[in-house]
């Protein structure tokens, strides 16, 4: 168990008040998203579902203190956020891993920002690598890995940094089905392992009710939070499960028809 | 290597073993006298006798010696001022712009300011090839840098990444792949600044061997240093920025 994300705390780990961003399109205000409360408890894995477009990721970016939000309050650890910090580490669509470093010193990279001592960074890199199943690959160059071993680097180097929140955008939706449905499972052990508090945003509904404890469903323009669902099901799920299903069944027709082209694509994969 | 590179290495030998015949058949032809078109035997003679002499090493020694420095100071200070275009708006519209008209200028045209400035020395032959290739390392630079794509500035910044150690371990290493473009570009730039400034600034070096040759009328000697500095150049390419691109390519999956 890693110290960094498992400190219980009183109070929730992640807190938004009214939460509201906009942009100026042809000198009009558009709402992206309008009054978003929501809060996520320690070591809770909660998912943020909605259709393209209806800001999850903008969201997930306030989070992470890349945005700013135009209203609204964030709290995160429980300080108040005011920009990006390796409390609340992000894994992004398209990965970002540095194609100059070999897994190991992508792995390390924001070890070395920690500014930890190099026999516990070596620990950590090597720990995290192995609970992605990745030791025999510890120096490959990423050009060298599949799509699938290239988002377990990832999340390695996420998680080697033990941050209290762990922000992950869509970061399955660039894999193939098998991929994907391993990767889903691999993140509920690594989830159960390490006691994280996560806050995954995707599109797919069946994903949402899958990996997480509570599902919320954001309206598209502007993303308000239309529903939140508890799902209490045992673990490990599968998003083929039956009461999976069921439940991802009963949420798309309480909420009607948001479901864009695109998910629908994946809602049938 | 590549698949048929064995090939490939085959055909250029069998094109330049024909391209040596030509030669020679149109020296034995004797269209033209001997010493406006020397054979073969000639220039490789006066190659042979040039390397015997000493007197081409020491021009190639003097000549790799002005490159190396005048590329050195171009490489750090156009990486640089790259940077610096790119960090700060106000000086890219204004130097960059400038810079951009700077580079139409042919580097030999900084010469006779060199020699105004420095006085006929090795800093007036230096000026003209860090004129001749600081700014394209620069350009390149600035635009590899300004194309850095956000996301992985995104994400060191979440990991805690930030000021001068973004720079050094993010931006500039995302950047490498445009900033050898530039480098490969500013030293043929260099290369070329150099041999037009030794040719027109008579001091020991390739193009001065090139223009002794002229005062000679010694046409064998002229096309065995046009030789020398066609190998010499091809060489460095082959030996230092081809295998750089190749991995770099590699790396970031370019190929």
């Amino acid at each position: 168990m890693s110290q960094g994300t498992a400190v219980p705390q009183s109070g929730p780990r992640l807190k938004l008040k009214g939460v509201g961003k906009y942009f100026d399109h042809d000198h009009k205000k558009l709402a992206v998203l309008e009054g978003i409360d929501l809060e996520v408890e320690a070591g809770e894995f909660c998912c943020l579902v909605g259709p393209s477009g209806c800001g999850k990721s903008t969201l997930l970016n306030i989070v992470a203190g890349l945005e700013k939000p135009d209203e609204g309050l964030v709290w995160a650890n429980p300080r108040e956020v005011s920009g990006p910090g390796p409390d609340r580490v992000v894994i992004f669509q398209d990965l970002a891993l540095f194609p100059w470093l070999d897994v190991w010193d992508n792995v390390d990279f924001g070890l070395k920002n920690l500014g930890l001592p190099a026999g516990e960074r070596r620990a950590r890199v090597l720990k995290y690598l192995q609970l992605v199943h990745l030791q025999e690959f510890l120096h490959a160059r990423l050009h060298q890995l599949s799509g699938g071993m290239r988002q377990r680097v990832a999340l390695a180097r996420s998680l080697a940094m033990e941050p209290e929140i762990l922000l992950m955008d869509e970061p399955f939706s660039a894999l193939d089905p098998h991929t994907r449905e391993r990767l889903q499972q691999e993140l509920q052990d690594i989830w159960a392992a390490t006691g994280a508090t996560i806050l995954f945003v995707t599109h797919g509904l069946k994903e949402a009710v899958a990996l997480g404890d509570k599902v919320v469903l954001l309206t598209t323009r502007p993303g308000r939070i239309q529903a939140v669902e508890r799902v209490d099901l045992p673990r490990p799920r599968s998003v083929d499960d039956a009461p999976v299903l069921s439940i991802s069944r009963r949420l798309k027709a309480q909420i009607g028809n948001w479901v864009d082209p695109v998910s629908r694509q994946e809602e049938r994969v | 290597m590549r698949p048929g590179g064995g090939k490939r290495a085959l055909q250029m030998a069998a094109f330049l073993a024909a391209l040596l015949l030509l030669w020679q058949g149109l020296a034995w032809a004797g269209f033209w006298p001997r010493y406006l078109f020397p054979g073969p035997r000639q220039v490789f003679g006066s190659l042979w006798g040039m390397a015997l002499d000493g007197s081409l090493g020491r021009a190639v020694l003097r000549s790799l010696g002005r490159l190396g420095l005048g590329y050195a100071i171009s490489a750090l200070a156009g990486t640089a001022l790259g940077v610096l275009f790119s960090r700060f708006g106000w000086l890219e519209a204004t130097l960059g712009r400038l810079s951009l008209g700077l580079q139409t200028l042919p580097s030999i045209c900084w010469l006779p300011l060199a020699l105004i400035w420095f006085g006929l020395n090795e800093k007036a032959i230096l000026f003209v090839v860090v004129m001749g290739s600081v700014l394209s390392i620069s350009m390149a630079t600035e635009s590899g840098v300004r194309h850095v794509p956000p996301v992985w500035i995104r994400a060191a910044r979440t990991m805690g990444c930030s000021g001068a150690r973004l720079y050094f371990k993010v931006v500039l290493p995302a950047a490498f792949p445009s900033i050898l473009t530039g480098l490969k570009q500013g030293w043929s730039f260099a290369w070329r600044s150099l041999m037009a400034a030794e040719l027109i600034y008579s001091t020991p070096g390739l193009g001065f061997l090139l223009n002794s040759g002229r005062e000679f009328n010694d046409a064998a000697q002229v096309m065995a240093v046009i030789g020398v500095i066609i190998v010499l150049g091809t060489a460095i390419n082959q030996a230092v920025f081809a295998p750089l691109e190749g991995r770099v390519r590699r790396r970031f999956g370019l190929d």
